[in-house]
Order: structure tokens, then sequence, then C-alpha cells
């Protein structure tokens, strides 16, 4: 089951003794007005969620850490609740109906929203229920914090949120297409990220036959796996952020103009991860005692 | 219940009062709506020898505490309220801290001829007398007394204060005073919760340190505590509201888990009269929490941690009022014999006494 449904199902609790469905008030849990934008939600959110913090000096003596847990739990439901425009709509309706809130006071612009984020937005969160948010917020604000036009461009958003979301993780045919946006960084995964021809399996292949075959302190097998993998000098200067002159030192072998070794081999260790060479300490090892060789032949 | 703050407005108002001591003769009667809206919810928390025949006009009452000795109360007080003079208002500063009152040497003033124990103990000075001019323009001084007066009466109960109360609601009226701001001792004595709970604005001064904050809490439940007694006097059940503190109060018989603020509310059922009444005396009063002696801004973020824990526990109407920094003026402006803000009117430690003294004119509406 979806953590949200989860949630949403444990606020519905059926009190035994009176038999009656007592429905948790989230908005005030998160100690915001009933009509709060997505914005101030999550600011909210934030702002307890610091506050609700077992290293937080201000709680000492006042709070259990069993009265913590409990109130992190109440908050992270609320937030699961009403960070998402499906659930929240079905949320404000059961307040409405339990006479717990007035049909003006609950947002009205989230309708806009209800057809199109369905299946989308729901369907594409995993992990927590807290920390799976954070990648769709902002577009979601940006539509209910300003007063959204239409459902259209609600519509264009949430596709165009999905477009994005799937691009950056699943790198699908249509996206590399393009090649400027092709090593875009997005996200956190994308930082450490790796060309995306280097994770096909025969390309994988292929390199690691070149390792085995070739000699793994020379310049120029780097080359060949680099334009194995199919990546332009200045793709690889854009984001490994080593200079196209040092690429080509490093290529050629011209241990004269390369800089001290510890660089050379955090250069070598960014430029083989982007090849996808996940075993290149060996290769790194070989490289440097190769330039330390020489080091030491031009001193003596 | 109404916990949102619409007083920005009014704050940026009173920080530019503040700002220029000048504009101050443009203040001619300061009053606040606010304070005359929420005056019945102001009274329905109050103790029996409080406000009982209290006229129309009354001053504005911040009372500051903070449960543990050494936090700044008495620095706080004396230098908020000559800001407060400054800005045009007619303060008048009460030092409760009974038995131990120094707020006089904050003014550099000797011990005075007249004191409240001369009011309260013996009753031999009228309140006018004992009122003394300060350094401050604006601020009078009701200075505490000798400890030995105090230390006589080992156990003053609440009657001894019905006199202090009653020249201090009329002070509005006879010396034309707004505010008052009362200095209260550390410790969680009957007196000093009894003046705290009954002020329109009560001021938690803490340190960053779990010591400070433990007395801090403990303070707030013993108001709290308090709070539940006079509002069972307020409704005649005295018996149901010693079963509330009890059930609220008592590891035993409280159910383990949760917020005051849940419980009494799941105890509405059980009381629905009295804890309504409770919610409602609890919107007439505010708290207020000022950090002392902050380094960084993780001491300054316990303000507001505290603000909005303490609302969501107790279910006070808080405010974080703002900071002070770790400043060497404060003991160098006590050993010169001056008050702080007149001695370095120029020193952070200033403007953050500013900041504190027009958050408070804030949340009060003026």
């Amino acid at each position: 089951m979806d953590q949200q449904e989860k949630a949403y199902k444990r606020s519905m609790n059926v009190n035994s003794n009176e038999d009656r469905v007592i429905i948790k008030d989230y908005y005030e849990v998160l100690n915001v007005e009933k009509n709060a934008s997505f914005k101030e939600i999550r600011e909210a959110f934030f702002r307890l969620k610091n506050t609700y913090n077992t290293n937080n000096q201000a709680l000492y003596s006042l709070l259990e850490e069993e009265d913590l847990e409990e109130s992190l739990e109440d908050i992270n439901e609320a937030y699961a609740i009403l960070s998402n425009a499906e659930s929240r709509i079905a949320y404000d309706r059961d307040l409405v109906n339990a006479n717990l809130a007035t049909e003006s006071q609950v947002r009205q612009d989230i309708s806009i929203g209800i057809n199109t984020s369905k299946g989308s937005i729901g369907s594409q969160r995993s992990g927590g229920a807290s920390a799976a948010r954070w990648g769709h917020d902002q577009d979601l604000d940006f539509n209910f914090g300003k007063e959204v036009e239409g459902a259209h461009s609600f519509h264009e958003e949430v596709s165009r949120n999905q477009d994005r979301r799937s691009s950056s993780c699943d790198l699908n045919p249509s996206f590399l297409a393009h090649p400027r946006r092709r090593f875009a960084v997005s996200n956190n995964a994308a930082r450490k990220a790796i060309a995306p021809a280097a994770m096909e399996a025969d390309i994988q292949e292929k390199v690691s036959q070149l390792i085995a075959d070739g000699d793994l302190g020379d310049g120029n097998l780097y080359k060949r796996i680099r334009q194995l993998v199919g990546v332009t000098k200045e793709e690889m200067q854009d984001h490994i952020k080593i200079s196209i002159g040092y690429i080509d030192h490093l290529e050629e072998n011209r241990f004269d103009l390369l800089p001290q070794p510890v660089y050379v081999k955090g250069f070598l260790k960014s430029y083989l991860r982007f090849l996808g060479v996940s075993a290149c300490d060996q290769l790194i090892k070989a490289y440097a005692e190769r330039l330390n060789d020489w080091i030491e032949k031009k001193s003596s | 219940m109404e916990t949102r703050w619409s007083t920005r407005g009014a704050l940026g108002s009173s920080l530019k009062v503040l700002g220029t001591s000048r504009s101050a003769k443009q203040l001619q009667n300061p009053s606040s709506e606010y304070l005359l809206k929420n005056r019945d919810a102001w009274e329905a928390g109050l103790p029996a020898h409080v406000g009982l025949d209290a006229p129309k006009e009354i001053p504005t009452f911040i009372a500051i505490g903070g449960g543990k000795g050494g936090v700044g109360k008495s620095l706080l007080s004396a230098n908020v309220a000559a800001k407060l003079g400054q800005a045009g208002f007619k303060v008048l500063l009460v030092d409760l801290d009974l038995g131990s009152a120094n707020l006089h040497t904050y003014f550099g003033l000797g011990m005075p001829k007249k004191t409240l124990a001369d009011f309260i103990l013996y009753n031999r000075s009228p309140f006018k007398d004992i009122l003394l001019p300060t350094s401050a323009p604006g601020v009078l001084l009701a200075a505490g007394g000798k400890d030995e007066s105090w230390s006589d009466t080992t156990d003053f109960g609440s009657g001894a204060f019905v006199g202090l109360w009653d020249a201090m609601l009329y002070a509005k009226k006879n010396f034309d005073i707004n505010v008052v701001i009362l200095d209260l001792g550390a410790g969680t004595h009957r007196h000093t919760i009894d003046f705290f709970c009954s002020s329109h604005m009560g001021v938690i001064t803490v340190l960053p340190e779990p010591t400070s904050i433990e007395n801090a809490y403990s303070f707030l439940k013993a108001t709290m505590w308090r709070l539940i007694e006079n509002a069972g006097m307020h409704c005649n059940s005295c018996a149901a509201a010693d079963e509330i503190k009890d059930l609220l109060f008592n590891p035993q018989k409280s159910a383990k888990g949760g917020s005051h603020m849940r419980k009494l509310k799941l105890l509405h059922k059980q009381y629905p009269e009295l804890v309504d009444h409770i919610f409602y005396a609890l919107t007439g009063r505010q708290i207020g929490f000022v950090v002392n002696q902050i380094r960084s801004q993780r001491d300054i973020d316990i303000g507001n941690s505290m603000e909005s824990v303490s609302r969501n526990y107790f279910g006070f109407l808080t405010r974080s009022l703002g900071y002070m920094n770790y400043d060497d003026a404060a003991w160098k402006s006590l050993r010169n014999r001056r008050l702080l803000v007149l001695d370095f009117p120029h020193c952070i430690l200033t403007k953050r006494m500013s900041e504190v003294a027009a958050n408070m004119l804030g949340s009060l509406g003026y």
C-alpha cells in the first residue's frame, strides 16, 4: 500500500467507545490555516521537523522520547496527506463532511488538479512519505502558490514534471536525442553521474575487454575508452570540471605538463568514474606509478 | 482558538516609534484595541485577589520571569522599561524579586528609603511615595526593599498583595502609567506565578542551557497549574479544577504521553464548561520568550522552538520576542552603575532591547 494511503487510513481511526470516525486535524498539527498554500505547508513542515528533533535543546525536560516520536509521526503523517493535491482534496472533503470545516475554509483551487494528478503524483512517489516529495513540491507550489489560471496549465505542469523525472532517472532514448541536455545535472544522483552510454551492457563489455587487453598505465587506453563510450573532450570538461588541456595531457602521457601526482589521481578518478569504469583503482595506481617513475628520473 | 498573529503592521509602526525617541512626544495616549477586546479573557484567568474591582482603564502588565536565577530578568526589565520610556510610554517598573531586590542598582541608585516593603508589609507609606524617578525618562521604579524585611515574613499569602494590585490597577487613573513591568524573582513561588498569571504578557527569559530551559518549562507548568485553579474558582467548580490538575500533572494518574493541551481536550467531554473557561483564559494572556546570551543562530532558534513547542504543549498564546547577544556591555554598564541602554546607546545589546520592546508592543496591539 502506498505510504500516503496508509497515513490516510490511520487518520480515520475508529473510536471503539463511540463507534464514530474521528478525524485528526492535520492543519492543526502543522499549525497552518485550512486554506494554506502548499508552500506554507511545506515551510511549516520543515519548521516543525527541525523543532521536534531529538537534538533540539529547546525540548529538554518537556517531552519524553516517545512523545517526540509520536509528534514526529503526526507531523510526517500530516505532511504526507496535505502535501499531495489528491489526498488533500479527499481529506478536506472528509473534514467538511464531518463538520470540522466549512466549504469556504478549505482551499478551493486545488480541485483544478484532481483529474490530471491522479496516478501521476501518487504513483511516482517511492520511499518514505516525507523524503519522497522534495523534487515535486516546487512545481506544485508554483501552481498553488500563485493563482492558477486554468486546468490546462496544471496539466502541463504535471506532465512536464513527469517528463523531467523520468528523464533524469531512466535516461530514456528520446531524452538522449538532445545532445545539449544529455548530461544535465538536475539532482544529487546526477551529480556523481556516469555517462549514459557507459551504462549500456555491450559498451561495458567492450570497455572491460579493452582494459583487460591494454596497458593499464597508458593514457592512450583512457582515450580509447572515452571514444568507445562516445564522450567528447568538451563534454568531459563540462562534466568533471577539469580543463581540456589537462585531459589532453593525461591522454598523451605528457607528464611534464601535469600537476602534482595527488591532483592527477583525483583527475583520473573522476575521469574514469564518468566513463563507468568501476574498478578504476588499478588503472590509477598504474598511471601514478608511471608518473612517479618519471619524476624520480627527472630529479636524478 | 485564535492563535494567529495579526499585529505585523502594528509591529512595524512600533519599531519606528522605538527607533526615534523624538516621535515619542506624538504618543499622547497610547491604547491597544487588542487588549480592550481581550479584557474579559484576561479577567477569566485572574486569581481571586486581583482585579475584583478594577477600573475601566488599566495599564498593560508585562511580567518578566523565567524560573532560573541569573538569566537576565532584571537586565531585560530595566532596559525594556527604559526603551518603552524613550518611546513615550509612561512605565512603572516594579521589583518583585522579594528578598533579593536589586533593580535599583541597574539604574545606579542606592537602596531607596521608601520601598515596596514599606507599602506592603508595614503599611507606612502610600503607593505614591514609593515611586522613584529614574535616570531613564518616563520610567518610575518601585524598589523591592531590604532583604531582611521580607525574610521576616516567611510566608506571605496572596492577601498580602491585594493592596499592591489595587494600586497598580489604578496606576493609569492616578499616575497616568501606561505600562507596568513586573520584574519577578527566580523560582516558582506562589506569588511569583500569581503575578505572571495576572499579566497581559508574561515573558520568559532563558539562557541556551538545559538548566535554564528546564526551569522555564517548570515555570510554565506552574503557570498552567495556577491558571486552571483560577479558572475553577471563576466557574465555582474548584473540585473539578483539582481533578483536572490531578489528571494533568500527577504522573500516576495522567495518561502517559501527550501534551497538556491534548489531555485538556480529552477532558472536555467530562468538564465542558470548565475546560472551555480554561481555554478562554489562555487566550487572554500571552507568553513571550527571550533568549539571553546568544552566541550563534542555534541559540536564537531555541526561542522559536520554545515558542512553537509550548504553544502546542500548553496551549498558551506564545511569541518569540527576540534575543540578547552575549555582550560585554552588560557587565560594563553594571560596573559603571549606569543603565545599559543609556550607557551604551549604540551597542548591539541596546538594539536587541529595542527589538524586544517593539515586539512586545506589536504583539500587545500597540
